[in-house]
């Protein structure tokens, strides 16, 4: 057990490092100009030469990109990382992200499990009849939906048009924990839908291939009852896949990935931070963002490999 | 608890049913794929929506008809300034703003005029007076093309490093492996709207070997592109392990031993087993690259104004929801409308070709 999480750790430690890679790599090579070219576009497009220059002095966009990337890691690292465009600390802002990012995930995450689930178990049970058709078109309606075009929809009708829900913006937990539900229950809804109907139509492949297995048979023939069989014997096992998507999906929304709900939403969160950096160009903020967000997404996978670990024996890691 | 899973219209034609159709001639041989449309065939719900999907690109093909006879103007052409005639009265296209009796009232385009002004503006029109339904009709065309185009390139290339790594195996499936696993750490929509806001202001100018790749930043093709590679691994890895299953089967080490080279067990041996779930991915992935695609739009990424597509018209409609809220609604509908037909249509061929490919979702 050790070993296994020494192994992912480093390894952990290298993917988070190849995808800074990537990202500085796409912002400083990609758009093409060379050197000048990421000078000229934080001066401005009507900048003087001698803005250009001294902004390239600066932040050292004169010296070869390896240089660059190191004195960036290095400036990551040690909690230096300032933005171009704003100059403020990327850390901060990133801290101050963290309570509305962390609030619609968890919201949202307790929503599209609890009924990714339940419609899952539902339309598989009743496979074939009229509730498990209306369940299937309705999860596909759900996956089929944009959800920064869901999300606009529902603000117009609910909340712009119609008063039922206040209109966008984090509300903070601690201030007033029933206006910080009430501010967050639409976006919850809107980015759980998706969700639901993709967990939804996974679940009940995965349990309609276990209902047929030899051990079902056993349980049912010695006498169990069906509400045993389903929820010990079947459920057990089907569970397992969804749980590695709901791993990996949760740390995606947690590091940053609903950047669309939040943007729609307004709810000022790392994923809107993330979004509004890259149309700014501001390279650190979005360096800051993806070595955070890989963060998440490397901690669960490792978090999804124990678990695994400890629903499924065969599996467990050397 | 109900019975286990008796589907009426997904039932697998097995080999006695179809010997009792053909009341006791002799059994012919039937190819999967053939087997795979017979069960396609019953499934008519998959085919009205295959039918839907038909319908919309036929509209979006025949946009400039519209444009021409119907709405006469182009998907770009602004009419501020201009006037329509709706039942005897001359009215403004885009209202005029400013200090109207002592109050500040924003200029608005007209809203739906259904086939009042003639056939003009039967959607409405936007801040700059260009014809809503005609913009709906050619951002159809964007859409629908940098999706089918992208979903095209993602299956094509992720094939060929799957195809790569399950055969040879050793290093290069490590490599190829990695790169995968690198992109699956990735929030999609993140790298996409990096590497679509990197490239949307200078385009991309890549010279790759005998290949130079030249686009101007207000192409389509750059999009395309970056939607295009952002999904590989999402088909990449699934299709790696169904090739490595493959490559222990005897077929292979028979066609090993007849001297068959790496290419031809590639192409004419492993290839045809995988198709089925190939094209099951490309129909999903369409569906799916349709949404980043306006995804990518509506946060400026994509693409790029004055074209339209559905996202960047969602995104123009965003401004105007209080007042002209269809505007908005509309191209979403669209989305919903192509996509849904899509996903149904490719979980009935799932259904009949492979019931074990999955795609993943965007947040």
């Amino acid at each position: 057990m050790a070993v296994f999480l020494i192994r992912r750790t480093i390894g952990a430690i290298l993917v988070m490092l190849a995808v800074t890679f990537i990202v500085f790599i796409i912002f400083i090579i990609v758009p093409g100009g060379g050197k000048t070219g990421t000078a000229q576009r934080i001066a401005g497009k009507n900048a003087t030469p001698e803005l250009v220059n001294s902004v390239e002095k600066r932040w050292g966009f004169d010296q070869p990109f390896y240089v660059q990337y190191a004195k960036m890691v290095k400036r990551m690292f040690t909690n230096n990382l300032v933005s171009y465009t704003s100059q403020q600390p990327v850390l901060s802002q990133i801290k101050q992200g963290i309570p509305a990012t962390f609030s619609l995930t968890i919201g949202a995450g307790i929503i599209w499990l609890f009924f990714g689930i339940l419609v899952g178990v539902i339309s598989a049970v009743t496979a074939g009849r009229l509730s498990d058709r209306l369940i299937t078109i309705l999860a596909l309606v759900g996956i089929s939906m944009p959800v920064f075009w869901l999300g606009l929809v529902m603000r117009y009708l609910l909340a712009e048009k119609n008063s039922i829900f206040p209109d966008g913006e984090y509300y903070p937990l601690t201030a007033n924990p029933l206006q910080w539900a009430y501010h967050l229950i639409l976006p919850w809804l809107v980015l759980a839908v998706l969700f639901i109907g993709f967990y939804g139509r996974v679940l009940r492949g995965n349990i309609l291939d276990t209902i047929n297995e030899d051990y079902v048979r056993t349980a049912k023939a010695k006498g169990l009852n069906s509400r045993r069989v389903l929820v010990k014997h079947v459920l057990r096992n089907s569970l397992i896949p969804i749980i590695t998507l709901f791993g990996l999906d949760f740390a995606g929304v947690l590091g940053g990935g609903a950047i669309l709900t939040e943007t729609v939403f307004d709810l000022h969160g790392v994923g809107q931070y993330a979004a509004q950096s890259i149309n700014n160009f501001d390279l650190p903020p979005i360096m800051g963002v993806t070595m955070y967000g890989a963060f998440f997404i490397v901690f669960f996978s490792v978090l999804v490999d124990i678990f695994y670990a400890f629903l499924d024996p065969r599996i467990r890691p050397t | 608890m109900a019975q286990p899973a008796t589907e009426t219209e997904f039932t697998l034609d097995t080999a006695a049913e179809l010997a009792a159709e053909e009341s006791g001639a002799v059994i012919r041989g039937r190819s999967p794929w053939y087997l795979a449309w017979r069960r396609l065939r019953r499934n008519y719900v998959a085919f009205a929506f295959l039918g839907l999907f038909v319908l919309i690109v036929v509209a979006c093909i025949l946009a400039p008809l519209y444009a021409h006879h119907v709405a006469r103007t182009g998907p770009n052409n602004t009419h501020v300034l201009d006037t329509i005639t709706v039942d005897g009265k001359q009215i403004d296209v885009v209202s005029k703003g400013g200090v109207l009796g002592g109050k500040l009232v924003a200029s608005t385009p007209v809203g739906p005029q259904w086939f009042a002004a003639g056939g003009k503006y039967v959607l409405g029109a936007d801040q700059l007076g260009r014809d809503i339904a005609v913009r709906l009709l050619y951002g159809g065309r964007t859409s629908l093309i940098v999706g089918i185009v992208s979903s095209l390139i993602c299956v094509v290339v992720a094939t060929i490093l799957a195809l790569l790594a399950g055969f040879y195996g050793g290093w290069l499936d490590f490599v190829i492996t990695r790169f995968f696993d690198l992109f699956y750490a990735f929030p999609v929509i993140l790298l996409g709207i990096a590497l679509g806001a990197a490239l949307a202001i200078n385009g991309i100018h890549l010279k790759l070997w005998l290949f130079s790749i030249k686009a101007s930043s207000g192409n389509i093709l750059i999009p395309t592109l970056v939607i295009s590679y952002v999904l590989i691994p999402y088909v990449g890895r699934p299709l790696r392990g169904q090739v490595l299953s493959l490559r222990q089967k005897e077929f292979i080490e028979a066609s090993i031993s007849q001297g068959a080279g790496p290419l031809r067990i590639m192409f004419t041996e492993l290839l045809p087993n995988v198709a089925s779930s190939i094209l099951v991915f490309f129909t999903l992935i369409i569906a799916n690259n349709i949404v980043l695609e306006a995804a990518l739009s509506f946060l400026g990424a994509g693409v790029q104004p004055p074209r339209a597509s559905w996202g960047t018209l969602i995104s123009d409609g965003q401004g105007l929801i209080v007042t002209r809220p269809w505007f908005a609604i509309m191209p979403g509908i669209a989305i919903v409308l192509t996509v849904l037909a899509l996903n149904v249509f490719g979980d009935g061929l799932r259904d009949a070709l492979d019931p074990r490919a999955k795609v993943k979702i965007e947040h």
